[in-house]
């Protein structure tokens, strides 16, 4: 469905471009839920964004984008707004910054079906069965309220409902439950697997949690200063890691048993892509650094069967991070 | 509080505290309903220890740490901070013996440090206003401070902005100690870290809990935070605590369904992510 090959999204800094997203390759097929896992400064959500092309004034980007077949960089104005109107879907870690106040649910979910010249009746009753597939139990009341009204696990309900009304072809999915309480993000978690299975959507899930991408995703990618360093089925990447990074992600959040003792922190602060040193972005925090890690660009390279990692000691660190 | 014991004589003892809001609604906010922020919460927490509140937003969680420090007063009960009654506190000289006693570190550094100041102008005046030290006594505490939050010397000239999240909140956690209190709340003091700072922040305020004798009052959504940084831990929803135990007990053996509801919403292989809203 999506195929991403060699992007690469630069920013100007300091007078030069600098890359934020490096030459990062991915697929998402139809009916697949796949996590790009990152810490702040990893290029998760400016990848997710350059899907859509959507970026910031004077960002270039490079490579190749396909969704479905359309050569997503060489879409003319009419064909971007489609792409982004009708055949991709996103919502976002905060919804409340993405809806207008002053409208009431039902026309954030039926404006882009009015857009499409389905009467007032129907993209109506078209949103009330959307909210109902969301798990809205009053869904004509919710229908006619206003976002403020709601609480924030509701409305990012409202926010998938709204975004499955035009039928994408791909979901994208920027850290939808981030903001929300902890049972609420089981509640939403629930929602996405659900459209994924009967829907066959394809879902790109943005998340800083490697935790929860395990658990939920059949697949992920982890980056790290704008390059993917390792990648993998979720479940396969949770059981052994290939990159010193994900490892240390893995080791780094405290346990819920066992005993108590320090944690084993990353030390360091995670960069952007923008500020990377040459070589291995994550070498200068790395435990298992060699000098040649910073010399070179390091490539994604196989580490397993549908196994990926970018560091240069996958076959020594293999045994011992098991 | 039962479960709740002393190992040393209590620091902090927290009396039948209540918080009621009135929240106004409708046109011109006509009409109105109280909220029962905090309803009955009694504990204590004993010198250099350590105890989570832990919920939901909504729980009361904050709504008690505020009123600990003094920035929201009670609507009955009482709170006393090292022998200090917090309920009812007035007065300049008044608030700083609080400070002097108890201070909050927030969870986002970004909006609790002024972005104007820095690091060194920032600790200095907290030194000023909060202790008798000379210039020089404040030049060696500062020097002192950043050495015990793991800054480099050279962020004492950094404005925030400057800084990294996690060098950020080791900047709030120095101006937090830097009138040696004795207990301090952590206030969602570590969520929004990414993971592997948030690691590093989790290992300084252990190893500050000892350095300093300081006693926790760890306020968190996260289970895992509080098994982490607190010995004990009461699970807050809707402003009645609703369980209470050291906190390996409760993840291991919750009595209470919603204890089970939220140790049941961390991510862990084979979670039950089936719809349970319309089967």
């Amino acid at each position: 469905m999506l195929q991403v090959r060699d992007m690469t999204v630069k920013l100007p800094r300091d007078g030069n471009m600098a890359a934020v997203v490096n030459e990062v390759s991915f697929e998402v097929g139809r009916g697949e839920f796949v996590g790009l896992v990152g810490e702040s400064g990893s290029g998760k959500s400016m990848t997710a964004r350059s899907l859509i092309r959507l970026l910031p004034r004077g960002a270039e980007q490079r490579g190749s984008l396909e969704l479905d077949g359309t050569d997503v960089l060489a879409l003319s104005r009419t064909g971007l707004r489609d792409l982004r109107a009708t055949r991709t879907a996103m919502i976002f870690q905060d919804p409340r910054a993405h809806v207008d106040p002053l409208w009431r649910v039902h026309d954030h979910i039926s404006e882009p079906l009015r857009q499409q010249g389905i009467s007032r009746r129907e993209a109506r009753q078209r949103a009330i069965q959307l909210l109902t597939d969301v798990g809205i139990a009053d869904p004509e009341r919710c229908a006619d309220s206003y976002p403020d009204q709601l609480s924030g696990g509701m409305l990012q309900r409202v926010m998938i409902a709204g975004a499955l009304a035009v039928e994408p072809e791909l979901l994208i999915a920027d850290e939808p439950t981030t903001a929300l309480d902890v049972t609420t993000q089981v509640e939403i978690m629930s929602i996405l697997m659900e459209l994924k299975r009967d829907r066959d959507l394809a879902t790109l899930f943005i998340t800083h949690d490697l935790e929860l991408a395990s658990v939920v995703c059949d697949r992920i990618l982890v980056m790290y200063a704008g390059k993917i360093v390792e990648s993998g089925a979720a479940a396969d990447v949770f059981a052994r890691q290939f990159h010193p990074y994900t490892h240390g992600l893995l080791r780094a959040r405290p346990p819920l048993s066992g005993p108590r003792s320090k944690l084993e922190a990353i030390p360091g602060t995670p960069v952007s892509g923008l500020d990377a040193p040459p070589g291995c972005p994550f070498a200068p925090r790395c435990s298992w650094v060699k000098p040649e890690c910073e010399r070179a660009s390091i490539e994604l390279r196989p580490a397993a069967p549908g196994r990926e990692s970018a560091c240069v000691r996958i076959e020594e660190i293999a045994d011992e991070l098991d | 509080m039962s479960s709740i014991e002393s190992r040393s004589a209590p620091i902090v003892v927290v009396k039948d505290l209540n918080k009621r809001f009135e929240e106004r609604r409708g046109m011109f906010g006509r009409t109105s309903t109280v909220v029962e922020a905090v309803s009955g919460l009694s504990f204590s927490i004993a010198a250099g220890g350590s105890v989570a509140l832990v919920g939901e937003s909504g729980s009361g969680k904050t709504t008690t740490a505020r009123i600990l420090v003094g920035l929201e007063p009670p609507t009955s009960g009482s709170v006393s901070v090292d022998g200090l009654q917090v309920t009812g506190i007035q007065g300049v000289r008044m608030r700083r013996k609080l400070a002097g006693r108890i201070q909050m570190v927030f969870q986002d550094p970004y909006v609790s440090l002024d972005p104007r100041q820095s690091v060194r102008r920032m600790l200095d005046e907290v030194l000023r206003v909060g202790t008798d030290l000379g210039p020089e006594d404040r030049k060696t505490r500062i020097g002192d401070l950043i050495e015990s939050v793991g800054l480099p010397a050279r962020s004492l000239t950094a404005l925030p902005r400057e800084l990294s999240g996690g060098q950020r909140q080791r900047a709030a956690i120095a101006r937090a100690l830097a009138v040696r209190p004795r207990v301090l709340v952590l206030d969602e003091a570590v969520s929004a870290l990414d993971t592997s700072v948030q690691a590093q922040i989790l290992n300084l305020l252990d190893e500050l809990r000892d350095e300093f004798s300081l006693a926790y009052l760890v306020i968190t959504h996260d289970l895992a935070v509080a098994r982490q940084i607190a010995d004990e831990a009461l699970v807050m929803r809707r402003g009645e605590v609703i369980e209470t135990g050291p906190v390996d007990d409760l993840l291991h053996s919750p009595k209470e369904p919603y204890t089970q509801a939220l140790i049941d919403s961390i991510p862990h292989v084979g979670m039950d992510l089936s719809r349970s809203d319309h089967p």
